[in-house]
């Protein structure tokens, strides 16, 4: 079976004044329909621009992505943001919710992008509320939420467009301890039900709960551990 | 696919909503300039009628041609008179083509008692073709005719005013008036004529509406040929000076250049008149159109301001899904909102202005729809000019980047 994702020799540069930097020197990488991974590296080792590539957020200086098929390297803004639409979700560390959004149009958000009628958007977003356990607190805006239900809002969110793949950067980052947890549990029942998950954390404990953890040092894969 | 504009102007609704002072000082600018455009507009095309129908009250193709009473150089001597005589004009319909109505003038100042009242008016001695050349129009009866100037008729017709003061109460047609130690039978009455704005400016300082019309024949049998000027309508206004001239030279000739004349033209106060407007509302175009670009240029800020603060929400959007085309449309639409809204408040707020105004002057004031339209469509080109670049450098932005600012 071919991967869902294959990174080939991909590099990523960034110019700083005069001098060149690079942040991703040489990386490879497949990823399995299934997979969850988590990116595990110190501060600067390019986890976080790895997986900004692999999101199409950012694009490498070199190398070739292939996602199933699809030649991801050189697409244009319109492949990538429906890429991005239809394929991904993301939760990031800074939950990155729309402060004037309640949490209901937080969610339904992501498929106003896909041309969604606002009823069903509506519908659905509230079923995701509800499998996060929050559809109580649809009508809130996310500074009256907890930290952790601000999570679960971005979890619903990157779910409720049906995505093949969550792309997590360190989820658990802004949480204490006992958050993180039911957020990690949360994300496992996710990739039970058939998502590849990939997570960035540098909380070892996080990353013990994936099964493949790969360690980043100095923009290059130095272990792979599935 | 782009999302439908519907939503886009919700979201756009949605982040103005926010931002309500801001939003409201933002499209100060806006409403001031296009408030702006519609009072210039209406107060400039109203100013211009207004001007326009009393200079009508002349006849734009008038000409009015005097002796000229300056000494001639090298003469030791000066000649009496008038210098013009009621046979000079005969002819000069004949010769010169573009002379459309012509009527001699002799002018008093005269005493006119009805039922005891006496009124003093302005009594001109005309022809049957006075009435046109001033566009007079007739309230009751009738104006002179050919048949009263052969034969000598005695009969008049009065200004508004003359009616007013010496038949308070009954229609003055038909009745003797004594002008003068003459008795005339009134058969006509003129409409009321307005040059209040011309006389506040001090263009015209006698009252139209005081004057009284006899046939010219009646002075020419009392007082001889003489007559005091000759007042023409020259069948086009651009005919009028040229016309004017030749009239000087045929009575120079015929007088063997004893007496010098002069002319006025009405042709020359409209030339003048525009002239004025044109300058006057150009600046005000100006300055409205200044007005506007500050306008424009705040709103220009504010949605610069509004794009930087809000680079996260891009990168959230991004993230989500949202084209480059999507988050320019909808920076874009909230220019365009903003400053439609202002369009609308201006063209509401300069309505209002137009609606005072025209409550203290005490007139109504023309209101140009073209001046509404312009001003809604100045505010649209605001909106789209000013929302630009700021909506370009939103949409240029790259996600991984607009997620991390904070």
């Amino acid at each position: 079976m071919s991967p869902l994702i294959k990174l080939t020799s991909i590099k990523k540069d960034y110019m700083i004044g005069q001098s060149q930097l690079s942040v991703l020197k040489n990386v490879s990488l497949s990823v399995e329909q299934g997979d969850f991974i988590s990116l595990v590296g110190a501060s600067g080792s390019g986890k976080t621009t790895l997986l900004n590539i692999i999101g199409c957020l950012d694009q490498a200086s070199s190398g070739e992505y292939l996602f199933e098929t699809i030649n991801l390297s050189q697409a244009n803004d319109k492949k990538r943001s429906s890429f991005r639409s239809h394929t991904l979700g993301f939760v990031f560390q800074q939950f990155n919710l729309i402060p004037h959004y309640t949490a209901l149009n937080n969610v339904a958000l992501a498929l106003t992008y896909q041309g969604i009628s606002k009823s069903e958007r509506e519908s659905r977003a509230l079923c995701l509320l509800e499998k996060v356990g929050l559809k109580d607190r649809a009508t809130h805006t996310p500074s009256e939420l907890s930290g952790g239900e601000r999570q679960r809002v971005s979890i619903a969110r990157a779910l409720v467009t049906n995505p093949k793949v969550i792309l997590a950067d360190e989820p658990t980052g802004n949480l204490d301890s006992a958050t993180s947890q039911s957020i990690i549990a949360l994300l496992k029942t996710i990739h039970n039900e058939g998502k590849t998950i990939i997570l960035v954390t540098h909380d070892m404990g996080v990353a013990k709960q994936a099964k493949r953890t790969i360690y980043m040092k100095d923009g290059l894969i130095v272990e792979d551990s599935k | 696919m782009t999302i439908p504009i519907k939503e886009i102007i919700f979201m756009s609704l949605e982040s103005l909503r926010l931002k309500k002072l801001r939003t409201g000082l933002a499209m100060l600018g806006i409403i001031i300039g296009v408030a702006g455009i519609m009072v210039i507009g209406v107060m400039g095309t109203t100013g211009k009628s207004l001007i326009f129908d009393e200079i009508k009250t002349f006849g734009f193709e008038t000409v009015w041609i005097y002796r000229k009473t300056t000494p001639q150089k090298g003469r030791s001597w000066e000649p009496k008179g008038s210098g013009i005589r009621h046979d000079d004009i005969l002819s000069l319909k004949e010769d010169i083509p573009s002379i459309r109505w012509i009527t001699p003038v002799v002018e008093e100042k005269e005493w006119a008692h009805s039922n005891g009242v006496e009124h003093l008016t302005r009594l001109h001695y005309v022809n049957e073709t006075f009435i046109h050349i001033e566009n007079d129009q007739l309230h009751s009866g009738r104006f002179l005719n050919k048949t009263d100037i052969m034969s000598l008729r005695r009969v008049c017709v009065i200004g508004h005013d003359v009616a007013q003061k010496l038949f308070p109460s009954n229609s003055p047609i038909g009745e003797q008036l004594l002008v003068g130690n003459t008795f005339y039978k009134v058969i006509g009455v003129l409409k009321e004529k307005d040059r209040d704005f011309l006389k506040s400016i001090g263009a015209s300082s006698e009252n139209p509406n005081g004057r009284l019309f006899v046939p010219i024949s009646i002075s020419l049998q009392k007082n001889g040929q003489e007559i005091d000027y000759i007042q023409l309508s020259a069948s086009s206004a651009d005919l009028a000076i040229t016309t004017a001239k030749q009239v000087i030279t045929y009575l120079k000739d015929r007088h063997q250049h004893i007496f010098d004349y002069h002319f006025s033209a009405m042709k020359n106060y409209i030339d003048s008149a525009n002239r004025i407007l044109g300058i006057v509302s150009w600046m005000l175009g100006i300055s409205v159109t200044i007005a506007i670009v500050v306008g424009g240029i705040g709103i220009a800020n504010i949605m610069t301001i509004s794009v930087i603060e809000r680079v996260k929400e891009i990168g959230i959007r991004k993230s989500l899904g949202a084209r480059d085309p999507d988050i320019f449309n909808q920076f874009l639409t909230e220019s365009i909102i903003l400053t439609s809204c202002a369009g609308l408040i201006g063209i509401i707020f300069g309505g209002l202005i137009i609606l005072i105004l025209m409550i203290f002057i005490g007139k109504p004031l023309l209101f140009p729809m073209s001046f509404v339209a312009l001003s809604f469509l100045i505010s649209l080109t605001v909106g789209v000019i000013s929302g630009a670049f700021p909506a370009t450098w939103a949409s240029k932005q790259n996600p991984a980047i607009a997620l991390r600012y904070e």
